[in-house]
């Protein structure tokens, strides 16, 4: 491609990027600093009803001179984010003297930081992402090895069967597990039957974890396999043939020459998955319903909840991407270095 | 045909019966939503649950003739079709521009795929 056409052709989607990401992602950054609040008086206002005369005294907002409520916006430093994370409070429930054994000092030593609202959803965030992410991979490539050995007739059908829990919008997904884990549903008899006893998913914060993990890993688990199942069309032959020449047992073989050769789409389903489960909504909306919002906290969910303040919206959202490019940048820079070493 | 060879029996059967297993997984949710939409709200979510109850389409006359089922399905549509028309019309250059400089230097790389 001649040098002068290159700008021509990456132009557009530059132009998309920085109007529709990098500008917004400034305004966020702008806003996270800065607070605006109405000026308020307090003005006596004084009501003749005969016969009696009321004074009250009441808030009113200030005029500018085109009568309009006058706004000041200040920044604010930090001070946004020393609100949502509460750093005294969180020091305070971490350094508070404890008494009882150890199992109870630990319990509450995670159980009061917890309750500050910024820090319940970064708990359960980091949770959801580092459970899911191993178990997507291995279930992903395990369907890939699977898929691969049926033959001709059965793999289109298993292959569509297997995307299906990936392409289904997830709010519909979510909503078909949860029906499963409703009491006395398929999925809560099923398990009582099993002699597990009677779970009452969406009755406890903690229980409730479960199907959201369960829901997470069905869901994104299809998006592993169909790029492993890709990517094993890419092997080689002759590699393989080699060691089998080689004499290399199948786990040998899947170890150094399937393994080594999907590397690369580890990384990349690591990074993307990591992305997805890091600002997953849909099951926590779905799966809570509401009622236990509070109990089952998720930083997009927390952000969303304190939208009505964007100061302080824009200051969670600001720490949460800082919070995924800090699960990002072991990834990326594995991938770096894998790179830069060929 | 399997491009790693034959595996071992032990692992053979844990493929096959791990993807029967995960195909159920992966249909069964889909299944019993179709089952429930197609039920009286009595059987629904009957306990214990039904296999097998009698079947009504009136809920989906309900959402498509009298909730405007409809109206959002045509917004759906309009988002859909609109990102697809854009997104792609905007990236495709670039992914072209993108490759074409990646490996080899602009003028060699614009001569070797004149031709094609």
């Amino acid at each position: 491609m001649p040098t002068r056409t290159f700008p021509g052709f990456v132009a557009p989607s530059l132009a998309a990027m920085v109007l529709l990401i990098a500008l917004p992602l400034l305004g966020v950054g702008w806003l996270a600093f800065h607070n605006a609040y109405l000026v308020m008086e307090v003005v006596e206002v004084e009501t003749r009803s005969p016969p009696e005369v009321k004074v009250e005294r009441v808030p009113r907002a200030v005029l500018d001179a085109e009568g309009r409520p006058l706004r000041v916006w200040e920044r604010v430093g930090g001070r946004n984010f020393v609100n949502i994370t509460d750093p005294e409070r969180a020091w305070a429930a971490l350094s508070a003297p404890r008494t009882g054994s150890l199992g109870e000092r630990l319990r509450a030593v995670w159980a009061e930081p917890i309750a500050i609202d910024f820090w319940g959803a970064l708990e359960f965030t980091p949770l959801y992402v580092l459970a899911t992410t191993p178990a997507i991979l291995l279930l992903g490539l395990g369907l890939a090895l699977a898929v691969d050995r049926t033959a001709g007739l059965l793999e289109g059908p298993s292959i569509f069967l297997s995307l299906l829990p990936f392409i289904v919008t997830p709010v519909v997904g979510a909503l078909s597990i949860k029906w499963l884990f409703l009491d006395d549903a398929v999925a809560s008899v099923a398990l009582e039957a099993a002699g597990l006893g009677k779970i009452y998913f969406l009755k406890n914060a903690l229980a409730l974890r479960l199907p959201i993990l369960l829901y997470g890993i069905w869901h994104a688990a299809p998006f592993a396999f169909v790029v492993f199942h890709a990517g094993l069309q890419t092997l080689p032959k002759e590699s393989i043939e080699a060691a089998l020449v080689d004499g290399a047992s199948w786990g040998q073989r899947l170890r150094h020459v399937v393994l080594a050769h999907l590397a690369p789409l580890v990384t990349f389903v690591t990074l993307i998955h990591v992305m997805d489960a890091y600002r997953v909504l849909e099951p926590i909306l779905v799966f809570s319903g509401g009622h236990l919002a509070d109990s089952l906290q998720h930083l997009t969910y927390y952000i969303l909840n304190t939208e009505q303040n964007y100061f302080t919206a824009s200051a969670s959202a600001l720490s949460t991407i800082a919070g995924v490019l800090v699960l990002l940048v072991p990834i990326l820079v594995r991938a770096w270095r894998a790179e830069a070493s060929r | 045909m399997s491009p790693l060879g034959r595996p071992p029996a032990s692992v053979r059967a844990i493929l096959v019966g791990g993807l029967l297993v995960w195909l159920v997984l992966a249909g069964f949710p889909f299944l019993w939503m179709a089952a429930i939409s197609l039920r009286q709200p009595v059987d629904a979510f009957a306990v214990p649950p039904k296999l097998l109850a009698p079947v009504t389409l009136a809920h989906y006359a309900q959402i498509w003739l009298a909730d405007r089922f409809w109206l959002e399905f045509l917004n759906s549509a309009i988002v859909t079709v609109g990102s697809l028309g854009v997104s792609p019309a905007s990236r495709s250059p670039a992914t072209t521009a993108g490759s074409a400089s990646g490996s080899c230097s602009p003028t060699t790389s614009s001569r070797s795929r004149a031709g094609s």
